[in-house]
């Protein structure tokens, strides 16, 4: 039985490769292998959203991957959203202004679901938010700040196109 | 990270996937999406030795074929709502845009993983079975097909034996049928406390299977125009209720009714 097993990733545009343990999860390989502690280990069952990266465009969750499962794939984390200048991404700006984080650490899995929402939906209602971040757990903000900060989100990109 | 150590292995034909997993299948697990088979590593729940990840095996397909729609054991959730294959199908799609966990969980989970794990109280069972679809399993000797109402055994129980990979589901498009698919549940992100998967003939006959109420899924026949009476027999099927942490066997059986009347509403 071999011990490690080779991978090679692509995460922000940024070519990686390793020997891992394939026991790893791809959460595991993206925060302590490469180094991106913005994605986040919460339940690691599933349920809360806190890992959620982009991997090969679709939106995912981290912790239910095995590292080894990722070989070839295309990443995207929470560090890859905000643009080079140092600003932050109309997303997070939406965020910031509605308060739609306190604590932050569901926020990565909020961003990736916001975003992943108003690509395909660029005029969503609360109902469609709200399905839309079913898959994402926090527990400091009771969500209305967050359906705001989505529609709010929404709002500026479309008056921004 | 998960505790004990296992070989990854990742074949790239189904034929190959079921050679490696007759090699040793009492201590190797079959991984599709993963959603449940990783998530019980990492608990410790699994303890495999060998993981077979079905991920280049060819698997990923939804294709028309002889009046059916053929799923993949690889095929996702998203990719049933995308296919245009699957669109023939609107109760399936119903269900598949409508399963718990966001974006990111239809994105990877599978409906051929959820038929291997066999949860009463989740989607894909009740639907398999209220379509009549029947599942093709692979094992080193070749393949074998059970329909699903023979599928599901029973609570986490199917009839897969050692030795054998969930190879593909396929699904007969209903001529002339209309299709609903209803699910209950309590909360946004809610397992499925109850569902309804109904055809609806042109003369009004109505089959109606409940899914996650019972241990198994159970299919009732009656008419749309005696909405009544069709409710009292769902109801009168649940024989074996199912309880979890979510709801108690007894109140799915007593929604049960309410839930084929509503899904023979949603068959358009």
């Amino acid at each position: 039985m071999s011990d490690t097993i080779h991978i090679e990733l692509t995460i922000n545009g940024a070519a990686k490769s390793a020997d891992i343990d394939p026991r790893l999860l791809l959460v595991e390989a993206i925060r302590d292998t490469f180094g991106y502690k913005g994605t986040h280990i919460g339940c690691l069952t599933g349920d809360c959203g806190a890992c959620t990266i982009e991997l090969n465009g679709e939106i995912e969750k981290s912790c239910l991957v095995l590292a080894a499962s990722a070989d070839g794939g295309e990443i995207r984390t929470i560090e890859g959203i905000a643009p080079d200048d140092g600003g932050l991404h109309p997303v997070q700006q939406a965020f910031w202004d509605e308060y739609g984080f306190q604590c932050g650490y569901c926020l990565p899995g909020m961003l990736f679901a916001a975003l992943d929402l108003i690509e395909s939906n660029p005029t969503p209602d609360e109902a469609q938010i709200r399905h839309a971040i079913s898959g994402n757990y926090c527990r400091c903000t009771g969500y209305n700040n967050i359906v705001t900060s989505i529609q709010t989100a929404a709002q500026r990109m479309a008056a921004a196109k | 990270m998960i505790k004990n150590r296992f070989q990854y292995l990742a074949p790239t034909s189904v034929e190959e996937a079921a050679n490696l997993l007759a090699a040793s299948p009492g201590d190797t697990e079959v991984i599709g999406g993963g959603t449940w088979v990783v998530v019980e590593m990492t608990a410790g729940d699994r303890d495999p030795r060998r993981v077979i990840d079905l991920k280049n095996a060819g698997l990923r397909y939804i294709r028309e074929e002889k009046g059916a729609v053929v799923i993949g054991a690889r095929a996702t959730y998203t990719d049933v709502v995308r296919s245009a294959a699957a669109a023939k199908l609107p109760a399936l799609v119903a269900m598949a845009a409508g399963v718990t966990g966001g974006g990111q969980l239809r994105n990877r989970a599978t409906l051929g993983g959820s038929a291997c794990y066999g949860n009463p109280s989740s989607d894909v069972p009740g639907l398999l079975v209220g379509l009549g679809a029947t599942l093709t399993v692979r094992s080193a000797g070749g393949t074998r097909s059970i329909a699903a109402a023979d599928f599901f055994t029973g609570p986490l129980r199917t009839a897969l034996q050692t030795g054998e990979l969930l190879e593909s589901m396929t699904i007969p498009v209903p001529a002339g049928m209309k299709q609903g698919y209803y699910k209950f549940k309590l909360a946004e992100s809610s397992w499925p406390i109850c569902t309804g998967t109904a055809l609806v003939g042109a003369d009004g006959s109505a089959t109606v299977t409940i899914g996650a109420a019972n241990c198994r899924p159970v299919t009732v026949t009656g008419s749309a125009s005696d909405l009544d009476g069709l409710a009292r027999a769902a109801e009168a099927a649940i024989t074996s209720p199912f309880s979890d942490t979510l709801a108690d066997g007894e109140y799915r059986k007593q929604i049960a009714g309410a839930i084929a009347k509503r899904a023979v509403k949603a068959a358009v």
